[in-house]
């Protein structure tokens, strides 16, 4: 039986109790069958000793038990990991930072509280879906459009706490970013409300963010300063059309002409998520032999590449446009964007793509494509790792991502692609990007070069691929990028990337963590801020 | 007889620190792949041929514990560095699952002998569909301690081993109130 | 397209009203947990992709499913005739492959029976 560390047995059934007292019998959660289910399904330390587990787990039902539960982990300094719907795969999913935390699982708090179609926000609870906020604007007829990311059990709230993203207009992708107000539990068990929530009887806490002083609430992002118990989620207006179409640009350094008009269109907020694509290079981490053979003597030269991409009569490269607001300015956006890109980049061409009238039709949602662009949640993006013909000999457990921050030059997208190419053939595996590598564009403001390295119910398996994850890390940050969302398994390692004057901002964010939890019983660890009596674990 | 209702995929196991693979040693097929012999040790009969193979020195591994445990730290990673041919007598539901993981790895049903227990002792031994097994009843007695012909029937289902898969009607039969049904069976 | 489209909904409605028909409680509660829970993976649309580079494919646990069986047996879990109640438990506390735990927070014990009740019921 796990136990929490520095806990005797005795103490840890007591607080049992004491948490059975406070959530009944059926919400505590503490045999081994139980405790098996808050493992990490996508974990890269399956059945290793630093495969994290919880000690048990604790399901209240409401912000008082929170409290409660919060107070009484206190007293006996026992970590708690609290989790939303805890369906963060590839990212740790259920399972805590700490091995013998309690993990507080607030699925049970899944109340959509508000939904305003008129000033466009929600207000939800923890253990709210993405599908269960989708079913609650369908069902009565809302004209609120949501911004997901790919799979839709997942909740707005935790979602948004981890800076996860979605696929729709620029500042709804950042979904932190598009939060307004939150409520939290600190560590003492006391209630905080941020923004205009902390005025008593306020009616807009969902319409101004700030309220006035220093704004708190990126201290409950990707950390472990508090427990959020509502959040305000502000919603796009269900546009009345969406309109897509691509640009293409023959020369392989075209690339860079491209995405500045696309950060213009972005940054001016006239298109929803550019999807760069690469014609002549093929599907992007499964490039064709002729391309992959480019780097066979090491990485081809400008001229190489721009002869290659003349002798194959495509373009070097795509990108697809989607637009969204009524007819006549999804249109007129559509003109203008091929008139920017026609005088902007000479041979530029273009392709008219769909025309939708939205809200999608309930008979055309089944079938309909990815669905993601119209935020309608689904769970679609698991063919990543279902069996298919290429992977069954050997499918894969599950995934961890890693996603680089790069930003907006042609120049980083391609040394960022190469840094991957070099990083994998260190470690003699088969490299899955190539020179015509395409960023991913979830922040709106920045590039993303992506990977995915396959987890495993095997030791030997997951070394292998926490190694490269660990070495493309390694290698990003000697060019002095960094990744922006991890695992628990690679948090310490992410972090200590984040070294800038001797990890100041660490320091600074420890000292926080030191008289905001003196006892450090919040997710210890989560993202690499340990509390005092634990700093030793960094590692 | 307690049923399970879940196949425990190991969480208390999993934290130990890995278990040597004991006695595994078994016997070598007509191939290169290792023979696995897994009994469901509930069943009087499974025990017999389990301790008619150890008698031979063939090592039986017990499914009737943790069947999901034993598949995920012992038998799959076995397969995963040398083939396996999977043999053993269980009930008919352990089949079903052994038959679902096997497939995983594309391994399939290639014999399946089915020996219904009824109330009065009364054995019947019913191939599957698609096995002529004319001889079965010289091989088997139709009474109590079959179990113990286990060299008459491990040898028997070897030579199904490479034979095409079995297209039997997989809905059952499953545990009925009148009779105990065991089966015999050869995955590979 | 927008007639077979149409038509396919039809008889999948039919089939559904059908279906409601004939269970009992308990298996109308494992239907409705099983739409909400499995259905998206393991349900019956074909969906393309652009953004996954994919042509038309079932949906992710269907598809895997039908991979796996390679037509021996039926890729949509609600055509099963086989299936026991110890290996869907199993699955779902277990996981499998890409498909992760769920916990009781989410299906309950009782749910997941609710489920059995529906995928096992005699056919």
């Amino acid at each position: 039986m796990a136990l929490p560390p520095n806990v005797s047995e005795a103490e840890f059934a007591n607080a049992l109790s004491e948490f059975t007292s406070a959530v009944g019998s059926d919400w505590v959660f503490s045999s081994d069958e139980d405790i098996a289910l808050y493992r990490d399904s996508y974990s890269v330390y399956w059945g290793e000793e630093e495969e994290r587990i919880a000690s048990a787990a604790v399901a209240p039902a409401n912000v008082e038990q929170v409290q409660q539960v919060v107070r009484i982990a206190n007293r006996y300094r026992i970590p708690v990991y609290p989790i939303s719907t805890g369906r963060n795969l590839t990212y740790g999913g259920a399972a805590p930072t700490l091995s013998g935390s309690v993990v507080i699982d607030l699925k049970r708090m899944n109340r959509v509280l508000e939904v305003d179609d008129k000033r466009h926000f929600a207000l939800v609870e923890p253990g709210v879906s993405y599908f269960d906020l989708y079913d609650y604007i369908h069902e009565r007829g809302l004209k609120v459009m949501l911004d997901i990311p790919d799979p839709g059990w997942g909740s707005p709230m935790g979602n948004s706490l981890d800076h996860g993203v979605g696929y729709t207009f620029g500042p709804y992708r950042d979904h932190f970013g598009s939060h307004i107000g939150l409520e939290i539990v600190t560590a003492e068990g006391e209630i905080i409300r941020t923004g205009m929530g902390a005025v008593p009887g306020s009616d807009s806490w969902q319409d101004y963010h700030y309220g006035a002083g220093p704004s708190i609430e990126g201290l409950f992002a990707q950390s472990n300063f508090g427990i959020v118990t509502k959040m305000g989620v502000k919603l796009m207006p269900m546009p009345e059309a969406y309109l897509s179409g691509y640009v293409f640009v023959p020369r392989y350094q075209d690339l860079q002409g491209l995405i500045e008009e696309v950060s213009y269109l972005e940054d001016s907020y006239l298109v929803g998520m550019p999807m760069y694509g690469s014609p002549v290079g093929g599907p992007f981490m499964n490039a064709p032999a002729n391309v992959r053979a480019l780097m066979e003597n090491g990485w081809p030269s400008m001229s190489q590449l721009e002869s290659f991409v003349s002798s194959q009569g495509l373009p070097a490269w795509s990108v697809k446009l989607q637009f969204y607001g009524p007819e006549e300015t999804v249109r007129a956006n559509w003109t203008a964007a091929q008139r920017r890109f026609a005088a902007a980049i000479p041979g530029a061409t273009f392709e008219a793509g769909e025309f939708l009238t939205l809200p999608i039709p309930d008979e055309a949602i089944p079938s309909l494509p990815d669905k993601v662009r119209f935020g309608i949640p689904n769970l679609e993006i698991f063919h990543l790792v279902a069996r298919n013909p290429m992977t069954d000999a050997d499918p894969p457990d599950g995934h961890a991502d890693l996603f680089t921050m790069i930003p907006r030059k042609a120049e980083a997208v391609w040394d960022s692609a190469r840094m991957m190419v070099e990083a994998y053939r260190d470690l003699g595996v088969p490299p899955v990007h190539s020179p015509f590598a395409t960023p991913l564009t979830y922040y709106s403001r920045a590039l993303v070069m992506p990977t995915l390295l396959p987890s495993w119910r095997n030791a030997a398996k997951n070394e292998r691929s926490r190694n490269l994850y660990m070495h493309i890390l390694d290698k990003a940050a000697e060019n002095g990028w960094a990744t922006y969302r991890t695992a628990p398994a690679f948090q310490d390692h992410a972090i200590s990337k984040y070294s800038f004057n001797d990890s100041a901002l660490l320091r600074f964010q420890e000292k926080l963590k030191d008289s905001i939890d003196p006892n450090g019983i919040i997710s210890p660890g989560r993202y690499g801020i340990w509390p005092a009596n634990m700093r030793n674990n960094r590692g | 007889m307690q049923r399970r209702t879940t196949l425990k995929l190991g969480l208390g196991a999993s934290l130990l620190s890995s278990l040597p693979l004991s006695g595994l040693a078994g016997q070598k097929t007509s191939g290169a792949e290792q023979l696995q012999v897994l009994v469901n040790r509930q069943y009087t009969e499974a025990g017999h041929l389990a301790d008619a193979m150890l008698s031979r020195n063939i090592a039986v591994q017990d499914i009737s514990g943790d069947l999901g445990s034993l598949w995920y730290r012992s038998i799959k990673p076995q397969m995963e560095s040398k083939p396996a041919v999977l043999f053993g007598m269980t009930d008919t539901i352990d089949l079903f699952c052994l038959e679902e993981l096997a497939r995983d790895f594309g391994m399939q049903t290639r014999f399946r002998l089915d020996h219904i227990i009824h109330s009065n002792g009364r054995v019947e031994h019913v191939p599957a569909d698609g096995l002529n097994l004319a001889d079965i009843r010289q091989l088997l007695p139709a009474s109590p301690g079959f179990g113990a012909k286990a060299d008459e029937l491990s040898a028997l289902a070897l030579q199904y081993h490479h034979q095409p898969v079995l297209h039997y009607k997989k809905s059952g039969p499953f545990q009925r109130p009148d009779n105990t049904t065991l089966v015999t069976w050869l995955i590979s | 397209m927008k007639t077979s489209i149409c038509l396919s909904l039809v008889l999948a409605g039919l089939s559904s009203l059908a279906l409601a028909q004939d269970l009992n409680p308990e298996q109308q509660h494992g239907k409705q947990v099983f739409d909400k829970w499995c259905a998206p993976c393991h349900g019956t649309e074909v969906v393309a992709s652009e953004l996954l580079g994919m042509g038309a494919l079932p949906l992710p646990g269907t598809a895997a499913l039908g991979v796996k069986y390679k037509g021996d047996l039926p890729a949509v879990l609600e055509e099963r005739t086989d299936l026991q109640a110890i290996y869907i438990r199993t699955v779902v506390r277990n996981g499998l492959f890409g498909m992760p735990i769920s916990r009781k927070t989410e299906v309950s014990d009782s749910d997941l029976d609710a489920i059995i009740a529906y995928l096992t019921r005699p056919r």
